[in-house]
């Protein structure tokens, strides 16, 4: 059976640090709306904010003409950020956070998307998309 | 205005730049433009000294396709909104970090724990007003962290907000960093 999902927000920004604010913005009003205590809000904030991080830094390597676009969906069960970009494809299997006690600043974006997210894919991008991401928070 | 918690020389460096009563202004004003804070970091945010005043240096153009890590994003900023108070207590500089801790304000953070390490001072790292910070923020910490124990001077985080903790849980740093409750308590630790 397929779950109808309502967008709660899409927010397309050029892939620059100081628009960072507008994405975590938007991830706590949709979280809110939803009816996520502070704390989920904040760690959904958190992952959200990384991931975003992570294609500024990664996928566009710091070119500031990028564009990020952020979809919030919403079901029964879930809420579903997607983050779609325009980079060159990013390969899944390089992907993969540090050690936790392997102390050194750097490499805890992965590891704080994943702690908060339920579910976090890589889907095949729509046609002129480089990447889309799928984090899904499953809230009861 | 009262000068608490400043050094005599700490209020000299700065005096000197500014004039006493205006340097006692900017520190405690500390509405961190790159003028209104510590000496220590005058030189970093990229203040030249022109005909016995300090002035900005212009903002350089972007530069693209640079280096990528949080701790050293691909662009140089040399003013900064950043609110930030920077207070020495004898040899150790407390360091009072305001509002989101993110990638775009993490380079000028980054910026001033260094410097005061540099200067050979202990950090204590004040989060209680801190919002939000996220891993390029706490990639900053760790690197003030590990410069302090290479120089064997004191690192600490005090009056860590709720926020900023929930962060350092899900990354166990709050197993590394001394976490005070207060600076009076971390100064009555020593350690």
């Amino acid at each position: 059976m397929t779950t109808v999902m309502e967008c709660l927000t899409e927010l397309r920004f050029a892939a620059r640090a100081e628009h960072l604010q507008d994405l975590r913005a938007a991830v706590r009003t949709a979280a809110r709306q939803r009816g996520c205590d502070e704390k989920l809000t904040e760690q959904l904030t958190l992952a959200v904010n990384e991931a975003a991080m992570n294609i500024i830094q990664h996928a566009y390597r710091g070119l500031p003409t990028g564009e990020i676009i952020l979809e919030i969906l919403n079901n029964d069960t879930a809420l579903v950020f997607r983050l779609l970009d325009f980079a060159a494809p990013v390969n899944c299997a390089t992907l993969k956070p540090r050690a936790l006690d392997d102390i050194r600043p750097g490499g805890l974006g992965l590891h704080l998307i994943r702690a908060v997210m339920d579910e976090v894919v890589y889907l095949p991008p729509p046609p002129g998309v480089g990447n889309l991401l799928q984090m899904t928070k499953h809230i009861a | 205005m009262a000068i608490t918690g400043l050094t005599s020389r700490a209020i000299d460096v700065v005096g000197a730049a500014f004039g006493r009563e205006r340097a006692a202004a900017n520190l405690f004003t500390a509405k961190g433009r790159s003028y209104g804070c510590h000496a220590l970091s005058l030189r970093s945010f990229g203040l030249l000294r022109d005909g016995g005043a300090w002035r900005k240096r212009k903002r350089p153009p972007l530069v693209g396709g640079l280096r990528g890590c949080a701790a050293n994003p691909p662009y140089i900023r040399w003013e900064t909104d950043l609110e930030y108070q920077v207070n020495i207590q004898g040899k150790i500089a407390v360091v009072m970090l305001t509002g989101d801790i993110d990638l775009y304000y993490t380079p000028d953070a980054r910026r001033i724990i260094l410097r005061c390490l540099t200067e050979k001072h202990g950090v204590l790292v004040d989060l209680s007003g801190v919002t939000y910070i996220d891993s390029s923020g706490i990639a900053c910490l760790v690197e003030g962290y590990q410069s302090a124990k290479q120089q064997q001077l004191r690192f600490g985080l005090i009056g860590v907000s709720e926020n900023a903790m929930n962060v350092l849980r899900l990354t166990r740093l709050d197993q590394v960093f001394p976490v005070h409750d207060s600076l009076a308590a971390a100064l009555q630790n020593g350690g």
